[in-house]
């Protein structure tokens, strides 16, 4: 048997990375309070540093690759999408033509131009990201839970998040089975579409009809017992040097705020 | 003391007709183990549904008679405060996953984390449960991604660290593989020992001639057999109520009929291995 | 006219090779039950059979049409295949409507609708559930309403996975009953099983399969009574052969009436 492991719930749980062992509500702090000081500045100056900086915390906590898959997917679509609709509103005023693509003119200002808008909604997002991709979900229930979110809302909410992966499972079990009926899956959208709606049945009342199930298998192990829970798996409370880090990164959004009022 | 105790108990499901128990009578003795067997919709799942608390207070429907546990009235026990004390483990392995522990050692330890039993006893209880059940080398993996045979060992061992005095075990291996169902009989031998008050239902005949020291028969919602295993098992009679015979019995009673009878009728292996040699 | 594994793989996209080259011919009017533990690949074995997993490696034929070359559809027609849950099947509102889904399906003409249902439901016995949504109707029962829906459709092979989980007697003798009238006109019957009695006691032909592979396939008095194979496919020998082999007797005894006729 594995002792190394057993022992581990003796302990708080720990994985020796300075990001990744904070409490999930100091990170939720630190994010929240940049993603917020992003909203406030609307400035590139400040949006692709703070860019930067996600990035880097995102690499020095081990999820780098996780972490650039969304943010890079996420990064391109905005670019693109805020380039649109800029140089969609550049049809008058004085600007500086910069492409013809078959007819359509492209303005210099529209690239130049979306750049604040670019770069808050990136400095937003990708703070958000940052926390989600580095905390689990159980995590930050276990938190939740130890500042008064009850046992069963931290149950429905990670228990969806396995329903998610189930369900994706379900549904290509079922839709195998209609394919072995001999209703045609593959071809053109309409045939596919006709194949669709058969497995919502199936899939829905499949998963109505186990809640039930799972109802009776949850009680059976004491779920709704009103006594005081032992957490077998424990993090690390919120320390001083962590609450000075949440007190900072909230400094950082107010002095943003007051640059953005008083000073600009 | 009965542990549990049935009197004229008659029950129908809310929006149905028919009812689905008729005037049971029972008592269920400590320490005993139960077998109940007969054919699907006969009142083999609904009578566990009573015994564990579910009726009345998860399926409300109508019900009469008596429901004694533990000396006190099924209507008067609180539904969660008898979820610590009657274990309950069921068909399906997947839905008995919680969906929401990353390992098998955890998933194993919510039900002292519910009751809040102290950590160093929820690790000592759930090290000694593991190693008893044989699922040591699972303890780190994602219960979401095992087998359905180790799923259902998971159950077991989920449920038996609860150390309920009493333990409900409706068709525990009906969805598992000739492997997994050794298994989990492996696990209900380990159980018989241990004292408990054990109630199966199961259709494999050839497992509950193995372990339980009763037998109960239920047709149309009634008991129609009960009594020591052997005595039940051994009685063809209840082929006509629907349960399934043993093919040991039957060869038994195919030998008696062919002018070649053996001493007694034989319901277990081993029995028929001893009485054919000794007829030798 | 058969189905032909030949020289077959099965290679998941993630790359899990569940199926090493297996040969494998069932011939018109057979009855095969494919035994072995979980895990030994016959679920994708009989999968290939009906064209949802096309072979990685080697072909599979049937009727003399290579599976590649179709749609899963279009094969599954001809190979029906009823999985061991029927709810990853069911999915209309009444048990009529679930089983007239493929004729209608098929656009055939009513009389002929009207034939099949009957058909179906008389072989499996739930003529009374017609009305029914098959949702409330206890797990066994949906089972034969699975596998009425695919009978409805007259495949002419038909494999069945799990068909005994959860079956009392009396459904063990109904699908008995089943299996002896589709075999009467002219369905060739395929199951994966895990209930030897069943096996014996309703089909011909025996494969054990383990570890990816067919390790053995012959009569059930040869499969079950080879040692090395039920070792291997970890599966159990029927009592009544249990019984005969504690007491020393040979000629591959698996039931009463041999024993019987024996001691």
């Amino acid at each position: 048997m594995d002792t190394d492991f057993i022992d581990s719930f003796r302990r708080y749980q720990k994985t020796g990375n300075f990001w990744g062992d904070l409490n999930p509500l100091t990170k939720l702090n630190v994010c929240l309070a940049l993603a917020f000081s992003a909203l406030i500045m609307m400035d590139y100056r400040y949006g692709i540093p703070l860019c930067i900086l996600v990035c880097i915390i995102a690499a020095l906590s081990g999820k780098f690759i996780e972490f650039i898959k969304l943010f890079g997917r996420l990064s391109l679509i905005i670019i693109v999408f805020v380039t649109l609709i800029r140089q969609i509103g550049m049809r008058t005023g004085n600007v500086t033509p910069f492409i013809n693509v078959f007819g359509w003119q492209w303005y210099l200002e529209s690239f130049i131009k979306g750049w604040n808008t670019i770069t808050f909604i990136l400095g937003f997002s990708g703070s958000l990201l940052l926390f989600f991709t580095t905390t689990t979900m159980r995590d930050l229930m276990y938190s939740l839970e130890q500042i008064g979110v009850s046992h069963e809302t931290s149950y429905i909410m990670l228990a969806s998040m396995q329903n998610i992966v189930d369900l994706k499972q379900a549904s290509v079990t079922i839709l195998d089975s209609q394919k072995s009926r001999g209703i045609e899956v593959e071809g053109n959208i309409l045939v596919r579409a006709k194949a669709f709606f058969p497995t919502l049945g199936p899939l829905l009342l499949g998963a109505i009809a186990s809640t039930e199930e799972k109802v009776i298998a949850m009680d059976a192990r004491a779920f709704s017992v009103h006594r005081k829970h032992t957490f077998l798996r424990e993090l690390a409370p919120a320390g001083t040097g962590q609450k000075i880090l949440i007190a900072a990164a909230w400094m950082v959004t107010l002095a943003t705020l007051i640059y953005r009022v008083f000073l600009r | 003391m009965a542990k549990i105790e049935l009197r004229n108990v008659t029950y129908k499901y809310p929006y149905t007709r028919g009812y689905a128990l008729k005037d049971v009578t029972h008592s269920f003795e400590s320490g005993k183990f139960y077998g109940i067997i007969g054919e699907n919709g006969g009142g083999k799942t609904t009578l566990c549904n009573l015994i564990r608390g579910l009726i009345p207070h998860f399926y409300k429907g109508k019900l009469q008679g008596d429901v004694i546990v533990d000396g006190v009235d099924i209507r008067d026990w609180d539904l969660n405060e008898l979820s610590a004390r009657i274990g309950y483990v069921f068909e399906n392995p997947f839905t008995q996953i919680s969906g929401i522990k990353p390992t098998v050692f955890e998933e194993v330890a919510m039900g002292l984390e519910n009751l809040g039993v102290p950590k160093e006893d929820i690790i000592r209880k759930v090290t000694e449960v593991c190693k008893q059940l044989k699922i040591e080398d699972l303890i780190k993996n994602n219960p979401n991604e095992l087998s359905g045979g180790q799923r259902q060992r998971v159950a077991f061992a989920s449920i038996i660290t609860m150390d309920t005095d009493m333990l409900i075990i409706d068709e525990p291996t009906s969805q598992l593989d000739p492997e997994g169902t050794e298994d989990v009989f492996e696990i209900i031998k380990t159980l018989k020992e241990s004292n408990r008050t054990l109630i199966l239902v199961e259709h494999k005949i050839d497992m509950v001639a193995e372990y339980c020291d009763e037998v109960i028969v239920m047709n149309e919602g009634s008991i129609v057999f009960s009594g020591p295993t052997h005595e039940v098992l051994s009685d063809p009679a209840i082929m006509e109520c629907g349960a399934m015979m043993s093919q040991i019995a039957i060869f038994g009673h195919e030998m008696a009929k062919a002018g070649k009878p053996l001493e007694r009728i034989p319901i277990t292996l081993a029995e028929a291995v001893a009485l054919v040699k000794a007829r030798r | 006219m058969a189905i032909e594994i030949k020289n077959a793989s099965f290679q998941y996209p993630n790359g899990f090779l569940a199926i090493e080259n297996i040969s494998l011919t069932i011939h018109d009017g057979e009855r095969v039950a494919i035994v072995g533990q979980n895990g030994a690949g016959k679920t994708t074995a009989v999968k290939m059979m009906n064209g949802l997993n096309k072979p990685t490696g080697g072909d599979v034929i049937i009727d003399g049409i290579n599976t590649k070359e179709r749609t899963t559809a279009a094969i599954a027609r001809i190979v029906g295949y009823v999985f061991q849950n029927p709810d990853d099947q069911i999915f209309n509102q009444s048990v009529q409507a679930e089983i007239e889904y493929m004729p209608r399906y098929f656009k055939l003409p009513e009389k002929e609708i009207a034939e099949r249902v009957n058909y179906a439901v008389e072989l499996t016995n739930i003529e009374r559930y017609l009305k029914t949504n098959p949702y409330d109707l206890p797990y066994p029962i949906r089972k034969f309403v699975a596998i009425a829906a695919v009978i409805a459709s007259r495949p002419k092979y038909m494999i069945l996975d799990e068909p005994t989980a959860g079956q009392d007697k009396h459904g063990l003798e109904q699908l008995s009953r089943l299996i002896d009238r589709l075999q009467a006109d002219g369905v060739t019957l395929l199951t994966i099983t895990h209930d030897m009695e069943f096996a014996v006691n309703n089909f011909h032909r025996v494969v054990a399969m383990a570890h990816k592979n067919i390790i053995a396939d012959g009569t059930p008095q040869d499969v079950f009574w080879n040692e090395a194979v039920v070792a291997e496919a970890k599966i159990k020998k029927p009592l009544i052969g249990e019984l005969a082999k504690q007491l020393d007797l040979d000629g591959k005894i698996l039931f009463s009436d041999e024993l019987v006729a024996r001691l």
